[in-house]
């Protein structure tokens, strides 16, 4: 890519982010006049006045619809970068989080939070049960996959994922089952929600996404040995065997945590890693940070119609990402068939 | 041989004249036969409260001593059932179903209840042991009780998972769950005539309807309305309700408004849509273990809502405004306390 044309996409990509950070907030179940909105800003960012503004706006604004967007785009963002990572690593078009068993382990952890009345961090103890049976899921379901199947491609990781994703599902089944009391609270959880997130949530999200970004960005050269093939990494004198178990690590905990502070949302991390390939490319160098950027964002999109569509009520916004994702799942399966 | 097989048939055969003989004389009651508008007729008089079957059939027909006495009544549903003739054994199967037998005077006759039950003062906790989200059909053929009340809740989902226990020859009864003040009334008068205490469920709707005319009252006097915010689930998925609720409608008996009453059912509204509807009262239902509704209090962003920043944040007993019984009185005096203090204390 020319100088000139990255320089092109670098501000088209940050225009595209702050416009649909600002529809994020500006749209939602209340209404609220754009000047206001500016205003609002205006006042938090730069201490001008805000006279003539509604005082329960700003609460709105500020403490509410801002961190939920940027929760959102974050979350986007950090659960994208891990589906592009694991889709290198395993060399396969069907892995991500969701499918490697991440979401469902973090729901069994969060189920045994729930229906155990189990505190011991106070209110981030769902998130950080969430994050350790999340992380552990994972390393069951792939060090159970490479049992099967050595090379971890083809169909043998996702029926893996889904018969571990659907045993772990039975057993939250049935904890919301014998808690009857608990089963809302379960379920809600399970379909994923940024509802109430303030902004302790996003600074956590935001040093964890930043730590694992950068470790991925700075190598991103072997992500791409790595997608040409073991045989080919290795020849290049990549140790191969470390590199993914690292990389698996790292995205873990990353998939870990965005789970853990949003509840279980599918598809984005299989979603935007193919788009984002398919506009700028496989090299890992521009393909992070590009699946980050529409990862968020479709986030923050599907989070704006979850709490706008039915409003005063919310859905939860794990189901309008499947209503979109499923449907582009089985696409990207069918199509890769026919070839 | 031969004869003897002759015989037997011959017999035989009597026998299933003489019975289907039997049965008819029943069907019709001595040949007077019930005409859809005959039933319509009792039907508006047994709703009434004032006649029972064999009552509007001495009119009808003067020959009555060889009919046994059926009580029909229509339940809830709209259909015409038949009265046992003695009932000494009652499952529960929803506590607002147990409070309203517990009211009845049939507290005693109460075999066994739902895990809900258990919390209701009279009710042995030992026998509330049916989990009626995961009925156990078995179970309540097992207890093989006189009846069992279900209720709407239990419904919920499936169709008729009570069809084996009526083939047990076990009378089933089913009570919707209501959301409106009128339909519990309805709901008591129903159980009351089913289980023989017809004055017990005078008394019990008397008391209702002269709580609802106390409030209404007293209501009359408030010249600001005051707006609601009522909470059933709490943060970060909350819950609320809107109108077509009991909740909603004891809200506005009382003279207040609640800010969901433009929705209907319940919902699980936004964060956002509380803080722009401002209200000047805050009511929390949300009652599970470690759960403390003064958290309300110091939610981010909620501060400038008139109900936190005065202090009117509450909690009101659950069981009261949500099962329907008639044990809504409490929950609509403590909802109206709560709303307006200087006039219902």
């Amino acid at each position: 890519m020319s100088r000139s044309k990255g320089i092109l996409t670098s501000v088209l990509t940050a225009a595209a982010i702050i416009a649909v950070l600002i529809i994020g907030v500006a749209v939602g179940s209340v209404v609220i006049p754009p000047l206001q909105v500016v205003k609002i800003f205006g006042h938090k960012l730069f201490g001008t006045s805000i006279s003539g503004v509604n005082a329960a706006y700003v609460n709105i604004i500020w403490e509410i619809r801002f961190p939920r967007v940027v929760l959102g785009f974050l979350t986007g963002a950090a659960l994208s970068v891990c589906g592009t990572t694991v889709q290198s690593v395993l060399k396969n078009p069907l892995a991500s989080p969701f499918t490697l068993g991440v979401s469902s382990g973090a729901s069994l952890g969060a189920g045994i939070v729930i229906a155990g009345e189990l505190s011991f961090m106070g209110k981030f103890t769902l998130p950080f049960a969430g994050l350790v049976s999340g992380i552990a899921a994972m390393f069951l379901m792939v060090g159970f996959a490479s049992k099967i199947d050595r090379t971890l491609q083809g169909s043998t990781i996702v029926l893996t994922g889904m018969v571990l994703s659907l045993f772990i599902n039975g057993i939250v089944s049935l904890m919301a089952n014998a808690k009857n009391e608990k089963y809302k609270q379960i379920t809600k959880w399970q379909t994923g929600s940024f509802s109430g997130r303030k902004w302790d949530y996003v600074l956590m999200l935001a040093i964890v996404l930043a730590v694992c970004f950068i470790y991925f960005m700075h190598r991103s050269c072997e992500l791409d040995m790595l997608t040409f093939g073991d045989e080919q990494a290795r020849g290049i004198g990549l140790n191969t065997k470390r590199e993914k178990t690292v990389m698996l690590l790292v995205t873990a905990v990353l998939s870990g945590t965005a789970v853990a502070f949003a509840g279980v949302i599918g598809f984005v991390d299989l979603i935007s890693p193919h788009i984002a390939r398919r506009i700028f490319g496989a090299k890992h160098k521009l393909l992070l940070p590009m699946s980050a950027v529409l990862g968020g964002i479709f986030m923050v999109l599907c989070d704006l119609a979850a709490r706008t569509l039915i409003s005063p009520n919310e859905l939860p916004v794990g189901v309008v990402t499947a209503l979109i994702g499923a449907p582009f799942f089985a696409w990207v399966f069918f199509s890769k068939r026919k070839k | 041989m031969k004869t003897k097989k002759i015989i037997a048939f011959i017999s035989a055969a009597v026998l299933a004249v003489s019975m289907t003989a039997c049965s008819n004389s029943e069907r019709t009651h001595d040949g007077g036969e019930i005409t859809s508008a005959d039933l319509s007729q009792l039907q508006t008089e047994l709703v009434t409260g004032t006649s029972d079957v064999s009552d509007a059939l001495d009119d009808e027909t003067a020959d009555v001593n060889d009919i046994p006495e059926v009580k029909l009544i229509t339940d809830r549903e709209g259909n015409i059932i038949q009265v046992p003739e003695s009932i000494e054994t009652i499952v529960s199967t929803a506590p607002s179903i147990t409070e309203i037998l517990k009211g009845l005077g049939m507290a005693d006759k109460i075999t066994a209840a739902d895990l809900y039950s258990s919390d209701i003062e009279g009710i042995d906790p030992a026998i509330c042991t049916i989990d009626f989200y995961n009925l156990n059909i078995e179970e309540l053929a097992a207890i093989a009780p006189d009846v069992i009340v279900i209720s709407g809740m239990s419904m919920a989902g499936a169709d008729n998972p009570y069809a084996a226990l009526k083939d047990a020859g076990i009378n089933v009864i089913y009570v919707p769950t209501s959301e409106t003040i009128e339909d519990v009334k309805l709901d008591i008068e129903f159980l009351a005539a089913y289980m023989d205490a017809e004055e017990k469920g005078a008394e019990l709707v008397a008391d209702i309807d002269a709580a609802v005319a106390d409030i209404s009252a007293k209501a009359a006097s408030v010249t600001e309305k005051k707006t609601v915010y009522f909470e059933i689930g709490a943060a970060p998925y909350l819950y609320s309700c809107g109108s077509g609720t009991f909740i909603d409608e004891i809200i506005s008996l009382v003279g207040a408004e609640n800010i969901y009453a433009a929705e209907s059912g319940w919902l699980s509204n936004s964060e956002e849509s509380v803080i722009a509807a401002d209200p000047d009262i805050i009511i929390s239902n949300v009652a599970y273990d470690g759960y403390d509704f003064n958290e309300i209090k110091t939610r981010v962003g909620w501060d400038n809502i008139k109900a936190v920043k005065n202090g009117d944040v509450y909690y009101v007993d659950s069981n009261s405004v949500s099962r329907p019984s008639q044990y809504i009185v409490d929950g609509m005096y403590a909802v109206a306390k709560a709303i307006y203090p200087d006039i219902f204390s």
